[in-house]
C-alpha cells in the first residue's frame, strides 16, 4: 500500500496519491486558462476525477449524483454558455497593463498561505466521530426506508430536502421569469420553439439508441439507487438529460413543455409539504414515500430542464 | 501539499487517506475562492465558485468517511456517515441550481440588444406549426 518513492506518505494508498495529484492538476487547468471554453472543459474533467474520489471514499450514492448532476447537467449548461458567448466582454485586460504579474503572484501567495494554515489545522486536530451515529442507526427502522441516505434525506432532514427542492423550484421560476419574449404565463419557454439548425443524421440515430437506455437508467436510479430505494436527485438529473437529448434531436415536445413544465416544477414541492402535513406524527407509509420520491424526481427534472431551456432564451 | 504536511510538523506515519483528502479539499476550496476573488470574467467566476464547492464537498465527504482509529489501514470500510452523505447530495443540487441561475444571468447581461419581435414570431410559426394548436386563447 505504500509508495516506494514517497516514504513520507506511508499511510496513504498510492492510488489516492495519484488521484489527488491529478485532481490538483485538473483544478489548475480549470483555473488558469483565459478561454471560457478551456475553463468549462477543465471543470468537466475535474468532475470526472471528483467522481473517482467519491468512489475512493466509498460513497457510491454521492458518486452517482456527481456523475449525473455534475457531469451531465453542468456539462450541458457550461458548454452551452461557453460556445454561445466565447468572447470575454469584461476581460481582465481592462486592468492596468503595467504590473500584470502582481495579481497572479498575490493570488498564489494567498492561496499557498491559506492552504498551509488550514491544512495544519486539519492535521493537528483531534478527530472525533460524530455523536449521532448510534442514535441514527437505532432510529433507522422507524423511518420505513431501508436505504440509509434516503432515510436521512426524507425523514431526518426533511426540512433540508424540502428547502432544497424549493431552491431548485425557485431557480426554475426565476430563470423562466428572466426570459425575454412574449408576455404571458409561458413567456420563459416560448423562444425554445424557434427554428433550430439541422443536425447530422448520425446524431439522430445515436439519440434514438441512447434515449431509451438513459430513461431506463433514470428509472433504475429512482427505484433501485446504489443499493436500495433512493436517488431522486440522480434520477431527476438523468431524466433531464434525456429531455435535453430529445430536444437536440428536434423531437417535438411542445405540449410537454407548455402544459407540463411549470406544473411538474411545482408538484414535487407541493406533494412534499402535503405529505408532511398529513403525517405529522406517524412515520410515512411506503406508498407515500414512493409517491413523494417520484414527484420530487419529476420536479427536479423539470427544474433542470427549465434552466437549460432559458439558457437559449435571451439570444 | 507535502510541504504543507511537513511544515505542520506531525507524525507522518499517521497521515491517513482521510487526512489526505481533507488537505486536498482545503487546497481546492482555497484555490477556487482566490481565483473567484481575483478575476473579472463572469464565467470564470462562476466556474471558480464551482471549484470552491467541489473542495468543500470533498472536506465534508472526507469527514464522512472517517472510521474508528483501529480500522485505519486497509480494513474493510464500513458504511459512510449517511447524514453527511445526504448533506453532500444536497450540496450538489444547490450547486447545479446556482450555476444554472448564474449562467442564465450571464447570458442576459451579455446578450446583444434585442431583435425585432416580428421576425421572431414569424420564425416561430414556421418552425413549429403544431405550436399554434396549443396556443393559449
Amino acid at each position: 500500500m505504500t509508495s516506494p518513492t514517497e516514504p513520507a506518505l506511508a499511510g496513504i494508498p498510492i492510488a489516492d496519491v495519484i488521484l489527488g495529484i491529478g485532481v490538483l492538476a485538473s483544478v489548475l487547468c480549470t483555473i488558469a486558462p483565459r478561454s471560457r471554453f478551456a475553463q468549462s472543459m477543465g471543470l468537466l474533467g475535474l468532475g470526472v476525477l471528483t467522481t473517482l474520489v467519491w468512489l475512493r471514499l466509498d460513497s457510491v450514492d454521492v458518486a452517482l449524483a456527481e456523475a449525473s448532476i455534475g457531469g451531465g447537467i453542468l456539462a450541458a449548461i457550461l458548454v452551452w454558455i461557453s460556445t454561445k458567448a466565447p468572447s470575454n466582454p469584461s476581460p481582465d485586460a481592462a486592468a492596468p497593463t503595467r504590473w500584470t504579474w502582481v495579481r497572479p503572484a498575490v493570488g498564489t501567495l494567498c492561496a499557498v498561505t491559506l492552504t498551509v494554515i488550514l491544512s495544519s489545522v486539519w492535521l493537528r486536530a483531534e478527530q472525533a466521530l460524530p455523536a449521532w451515529d448510534a442514535s441514527l442507526s437505532r432510529n433507522m427502522e422507524a423511518t420505513g426506508v431501508e436505504h440509509e441516505i434516503t432515510g436521512v434525506l426524507l425523514v431526518f432532514r426533511f426540512y433540508d430536502t424540502l428547502l432544497e427542492s424549493a431552491v431548485l423550484m425557485l431557480t426554475g421560476v426565476a430563470v423562466l421569469a428572466l426570459g425575454r419574449g412574449d408576455a404571458g404565463a409561458r413567456a420563459g419557454v416560448d423562444v425554445s420553439f424557434a427554428a433550430r439548425p439541422p443536425i447530422p443524421s448520425t446524431l439522430q440515430w445515436f439519440i434514438r439508441v441512447i434515449a431509451p437506455v438513459l430513461f431506463l437508467a433514470g428509472l433504475w436510479l429512482l427505484f433501485a439507487g446504489s443499493s436500495d430505494s433512493g436517488g431522486a436527485f440522480q434520477s431527476g438529473a438523468v431524466l433531464c438529460a434525456v429531455l435535453i437529448l430529445l430536444r437536440s434531436a428536434h423531437i417535438p415536445m411542445v405540449t410537454l413543455t407548455r402544459r407540463w413544465l411549470v406544473p411538474l416544477l411545482v408538484a414535487g414541492v407541493l406533494a412534499f409539504i402535503l405529505s408532511a402535513l398529513t403525517h405529522l406524527s406517524a412515520p410515512f407509509p411506503f406508498p407515500v414515500l414512493l409517491g413523494v420520491e417520484v414527484l420530487l424526481t419529476l420536479g427536479i427534472a423539470a427544474g433542470l430542464y427549465a434552466i437549460y431551456l432559458s439558457l437559449e432564451n435571451p439570444a | 501539499m507535502m510541504a504543507a504536511a511537513l511544515s505542520a510538523g506531525l507524525d507522518l506515519g499517521a497521515f491517513s487517506q482521510v487526512q489526505w483528502y481533507l488537505v486536498l479539499g482545503t487546497a481546492i476550496a482555497v484555490i477556487g475562492a482566490v481565483r473567484m476573488l481575483l478575476t473579472r470574467d463572469l464565467v470564470a467566476r462562476l466556474i471558480a465558485l464551482n471549484v470552491t464547492g467541489i473542495g468543500s464537498l470533498m472536506i465534508i465527504l472526507a469527514l464522512a468517511a472517517r472510521t474508528d482509529q483501529s480500522s485505519n489501514s486497509g480494513a474493510q470500510a464500513t458504511e459512510n456517515d449517511p447524514v453527511l452523505s445526504a448533506l453532500v447530495i444536497t450540496g450538489l443540487v444547490i450547486t447545479v441550481a446556482f450555476t444554472g441561475l448564474g449562467a442564465v444571468l450571464i447570458r442576459r447581461i451579455e446578450a446583444p440588444p434585442r431583435v425585432e419581435p416580428e421576425a421572431e414570431s414569424a420564425l416561430d410559426s414556421i418552425a413549429s406549426p403544431d405550436a399554434e394548436e396549443d396556443e393559449q386563447p
